[in-house]
């Protein structure tokens, strides 16, 4: 059973997309349970994964299988496998995605218009994010991450709203240009790692000889070529470090820290992080590289909002702690001060364009801008409280955007206006509506005993130690992202207290009729998101005793280049 | 002396008789085109329009089917073939008959294509006209991969170009002869220049075989950008088959104008024979490679930079298949940069995935556009609700164009991409790097005209209210086929490496 339980996570959703294109279009509650079993399966399944995993070993569960070799004849052979895998790292993540699929899944409960279309490629989309954080092997990632576009795509451009054919076409057109600067590194990476066991199969190696050391000898002594080698891309054989232990990395590649290829005379390895870099920050998104993302929001219908932000977007912040960070530690070092910058411009630069929104999607989609920068300062602090709140905070965050584009969506839903200048005094038509987005505005602001204040003081905690544990940043940084955590709270109560506090205030009196509390359905998708967000603010350990066992050893790896490389400058 | 004389012409005759067994294929196609004359004759006077378009498909399919066989005898007798045989005009690889048997189930699938609900389109068919250049393009196709003599390959060339022209006017409209005209013209200038190449090669080598060492030694001796210059005016005539920049000016008129089942014939088909010609020849320019490679690299930058920047603006679907033709040209081309081991694979596997993409996109872009009698992308607009399979599996096919995984495109263009990295690793070529970058981020450029047609189907709503939904029944089957292979080529593609690594000889 549990040997296909991951697996389970991709194909069953991915199943049942196909069950829905089959059955006929007019039994449209039959398509939304199958949508609702689809997604509901990725949290029991990563429930299990959770609760019967061993949080002491690094890897809780893979599977391995091949899938394709290509012969490139001098050049060596390539090998791809689907290799999927469960540790420390994904798992919150993936229970992530399950929660907030679920969550839209129910928000679109009452989308009737070509609903079987919708769902089919509902769940060809939760297929694809499962693979994404699920896949070990470059290419299987790749494939799911790329592959996303395509439901996204026809999900806004279809179901959105009135600027919904710009927005769907820039939303592709920035995020494939971000994966493209992926592909590129992906190619030039592909002939660097060698998958050992397959290549001593095709040389003959004895046992004792089957390492990285002696193959790597043995292709500078010309004992065997380039073509006798099977290069595989698993992330977790990626991890350079440069004393050449535990790693496949072929030396004096793009991937041999010690080797220093120049390339227009910057270090290849230092192209390669940045265009890694760039490509999930697009995704992710950071300033500059943010603007679709307002676009995207605006013109998504609320379901498809709340997967954008509560998961889409982690995709960028957990493609940098899986490959990039692991990849190329040391330009991520180089660079830390530039990656602090930008993480420290999102975070004002979203907070003030949050201030100015008149339409609160808008407010909500900027605010998440400023929580991005978060992530991107904790992982530039290079330090243990700084990476464990930057990953603190993509699991944080998921839970509050996907509330907070639920309080817009239910707005939206009655009306069918989400100007903030049009609404007032919300609390007293409706009071269970006006505590659960108090909770989540809280929430967003950061305010403690909620998950987002964890995530956050840890990244400042962090940022501020960088300063005197490796100087890779300066003060003002963490002072001014600081000041970031004031201008959320201004935004969040701000909009509080315009839209539910005072006298009522409706633009249009017939609005008066439509606000109507919340409805079950809606209560059952804020409620659980508002405990869970209240839990993990709580009891911050129940996340970082998974995650624990991921990032230390990330920490410890990068701590480790990092010393080596400080030595190596020190020395030059 | 006489005696010696008549042995040496004894000697070639018989090599010419056992190289007969190489185009065998040919042969097969020259018999069926006579075939098809004479009974174009007799079937005149005595059936029915409709009658004659059916019994001349079947003709036609018999032919090609005859030829394929050939072919697969050919690929199992292929060690009992000389190399090199004609005296030198022609040289046999695996490789050359395996893309001659992409060739003829390309033409078999363009000649299915053809819709007979139209009249004007059995009249067609019923002539004789059709069948016979159609024929023509497919013997000089099969030609030019393997020739190894300069004048085979002008033979050759000249030989598809006189059928394509013919193909391109024989709606016998005023635009078809139009275009016809322009692309005849480009076609003479582009042999010409070509004509005038191969003198100088001629001139400088004093040999018109390129797999003579000497022809390749005998160039050295000229200034490095006049031979630039000349080599450029040699491939010329390729490019201009290959519809790479900037010999690809016909394009877009005559897709336009052309009927569509005969664009895709002589689109696909040529293109890919001038590649692999080049693709060959390419095995032996290694001592004029730092002149050939930034040569390819600028060409095939500028087809992909003019190909799919002008697909932006086009609104007719016809002429954007024909940009994107031009764009992809430029992706196929970069491949030879590669030296020929490494390259034989992507290459292949490139050229492949090629035409069943164009042919499974050919196919449905003809289809709805017959149904709907127009080809304007604007008038496409909500169609998707009424072609809802046609649309999908025209997506399929789009985004593979594209390079979007789940489909073999990506995989091609990721095949091509991670060789010339590695190519790059080992030379440390930067023209290398910088067609990498450029043509990945073409890409992008790309998938914004691709995702067009998709967007007017599905997202973009008419303004008239579409009737219900038309079923295509038979007419759906082959290009569901190629979509699933399309597919099964992005899950397997090592399906296509124990194909081409099966007969892996050659050169």
């Amino acid at each position: 059973m549990s040997q296909f339980l991951l697996s389970s996570i991709i194909f069953l959703p991915l199943f049942l997309a196909l069950v829905i294109l089959v059955i006929p279009a007019k039994n449209q509650a039959l398509q939304r349970i199958l949508a609702l079993l689809g997604t509901g399966w990725i949290i029991i399944a990563s429930v299990i994964i959770w609760l019967t995993a061993d949080t002491q070993a690094g890897i809780y569960l893979y599977e391995l299988a091949p899938w394709f070799s290509l012969d490139l004849n001098t050049l060596g052979t390539l090998k791809f496998d689907y290799f999927i895998l469960a540790d420390g790292l994904n798992l919150p993540l993936l229970l992530l995605t399950g929660i907030s699929l679920t969550a839209g899944v129910l928000a679109s409960w009452k989308v009737r218009e070509k609903s079987k279309a919708y769902f089919a490629l509902y769940l060809l989309l939760a297929a694809s994010i499962a693979g994404c954080f699920l896949s070990m092997d470059f290419l299987l990632f790749f494939l799911f991450f790329e592959f996303m576009l395509l439901p996204m795509y026809f999900l806004i451009g279809i179901w959105g709203g009135p600027r919904r054919s710009y927005a769907s076409i820039k939303f592709f057109l920035y995020t494939l240009f971000g994966s493209i600067l992926i592909l590129i590194v992906m190619v030039a990476m592909y002939g660097n790692v060698v998958d050992v066991d397959a290549s001593a199969a095709k040389i003959g190696l004895t046992e004792s000889q089957t390492n990285i050391e002696y193959v790597n000898k043995g292709l500078a002594n010309g004992d065997f070529e380039k073509k006798d080698l099977v290069f595989a891309n698993h992330f977790v054989n990626l991890n350079t470090s440069l004393n050449e232990q535990s790693t496949q990395v072929l030396a004096g590649g793009l991937l041999d820290g010690n080797v220093e290829n120049r390339f227009m005379g910057r270090p290849l390895r230092y192209w390669a992080f940045l265009l890694l870099l760039i490509g999930f920050l697009i995704k992710l998104p950071a300033v500059p590289f943010h603007t679709w993302l307002p676009d995207a929001h605006v013109e998504a219908s609320t379901p498809i909002s709340i997967v954008l932000a509560a998961i889409l977007l982690k995709i960028g912040g957990y493609g940098l702690f899986r490959i990039v960070y692991p990849a190329f530690p040391d330009a991520a070092l180089h660079y830390a001060w530039w990656v602090g910058l930008l993480g420290v411009i999102a975070i004002i630069y979203g907070a003030m364009n949050a201030l100015a929104q008149k339409d609160l999607k808008k407010l909500v989609a900027y605010s998440s801008v400023s929580h991005m920068g978060f992530v991107l300062l904790g992982l530039a602090s290079f330090t243990s409280e700084g990476l464990n709140g930057a990953y603190y905070q993509l699991f944080s965050h998921g839970l509050i955007s996907a509330m907070l584009f639920m309080v817009a969506g239910v707005i939206y839903d009655r009306t069918h206006d989400r100007l903030i200048e049009n609404y007032a005094g919300l609390a007293s038509l409706m009071p269970k509506f006006a505590v659960l987005a108090s909770i989540a505005f809280f929430a967003s602001l950061g305010l403690p005993g909620f998950s987002g204040f964890i995530a956050e003081i840890m990244v400042l905690l962090g940022a501020f130690h960088s300063n005197s544990v490796n100087s890779l940043l300066p003060m003002w940084m963490a002072i001014v992202a600081a000041l970031g955590l004031i201008l959320a709270a201004a935004y969040c109560l701000w909009t509080l207290q315009r839209m539910f506090f005072g006298e009522v205030f409706l633009r249009k009196e017939i609005w008066r009729l439509e606000m109507v509390d919340l409805s079950r359905r809606e209560m059952i998708i804020l409620v659980p998101l508002a405990l869970l967000t209240l839990v993990f603010g709580i009891f911050p350990s129940l996340l970082l005793s998974v995650t624990e066992g991921a990032i230390e050893p990330l920490i410890k790896q990068v701590f480790e280049n990092a010393a080596m490389f400080n030595a190596k400058l020190d020395g030059q | 002396m006489e005696a010696e004389q008549i042995d040496i012409l004894n000697q070639k005759l018989l090599n010419i008789l056992d190289g007969l067994a190489v185009i065998v294929p040919e042969f097969v196609l020259v018999i069926g085109l006579a075939f098809i004359l004479v009974a174009d004759l007799i079937l005149q006077k005595r059936k029915s329009e409709k009658q004659r378009a059916k019994l001349l498909i079947s003709y036609h399919v018999l032919t090609l089917l005859a030829a394929l066989f050939a072919t697969s005898i050919q690929f199992r007798d292929f060690a009992e073939i000389q190399n090199q045989t004609f005296n030198g005009f022609l040289l046999v690889s695996g490789e050359a008959i395996f893309i001659r048997s992409l060739f003829y189930i390309t033409a078999i699938i363009a000649l299915l294509m053809f819709r007979r609900t139209n009249p004007a389109t059995v009249k067609l068919l019923a002539g004789s006209e059709l069948h016979i250049f159609s024929l023509g393009v497919l013997i000089g196709a099969g030609i030019l991969v393997m020739s190894s003599n300069l004048l085979s390959i002008f033979l050759s060339i000249e030989l598809m170009s006189i059928s394509a022209y013919a193909l391109t006017g024989i709606l016998k409209n005023g635009e078809s002869a139009r275009s016809a005209l322009r692309y005849f013209i480009f076609g003479s200038v582009a042999t010409a220049i070509m004509l005038y190449g191969m003198s100088f090669l001629y001139g400088f080598s004093g040999t018109l075989n390129w797999q003579n060492t000497g022809f390749w030694t005998g160039i050295q001796s000229v200034p490095l950008y006049s031979a630039g210059i000349i080599f450029l005016m040699f491939f010329g005539g390729l490019f201009f088959k290959i519809s790479a920049v900037p010999f690809h000016v016909w394009v877009p008129v005559v897709y336009r104008n052309a009927a569509w089942p005969s664009v895709a014939l002589f689109s696909i088909v040529p293109k890919l024979a001038a590649l692999t010609a080049l693709w060959l020849i390419s095995s032996r320019w290694i001592s004029i490679e730092n002149l050939v490679i930034p040569m390819l690299v600028i060409i095939s930058a500028a087809s992909m930079l003019v190909g799919n920047f002008s697909a932006l603006r086009e609104k007719n679907i016809k002429g954007l298949l024909g940009w994107s033709s031009i764009a992809q040209a430029g992706f196929i081309l970069i491949t030879l940069v590669a030296p020929i081991e490494s390259s034989r694979f992507p290459f292949f596997f490139y050229s492949t995935v090629f035409l069943i993409m164009n042919l499974g996109a050919f196919w449905l872009v003809y289809i709805i556009g017959e149904a709907e009698q127009t080809y304007d992308m604007d008038k496409w607009a909500g169609l998707g609700k009424k072609y809802t399979f046609e649309g999908v599996l025209l997506l399929v096919f789009l985004l593979s164009l594209a390079g979007v995984p789940p489909f073999a495109g990506f995989t091609a263009k990721l095949l091509v991409f991670t060789t010339l990295f590695e190519v790059y690793t080992l030379g440390g070529n930067p023209w290398i790097v910088f067609i990498i970058v450029f043509g990945l981020l073409n890409t992008v450029i790309a998938i914004f005209f691709y995702l067009k047609i998709p967007y007017m189907l599905f997202i973009k709503e008419s303004e008239t209210e579409t009737n219900s939904t038309k079923s295509n029944g038979i007419a759906m089957i082959i290009p569901s086929i190629l979509g699933a292979i399309i597919l099964l080529l992005f899950f397997k593609p090592d399906l296509l490496s124990l194909v081409l690594n099966s007969f892996n000889f050659g050169l």
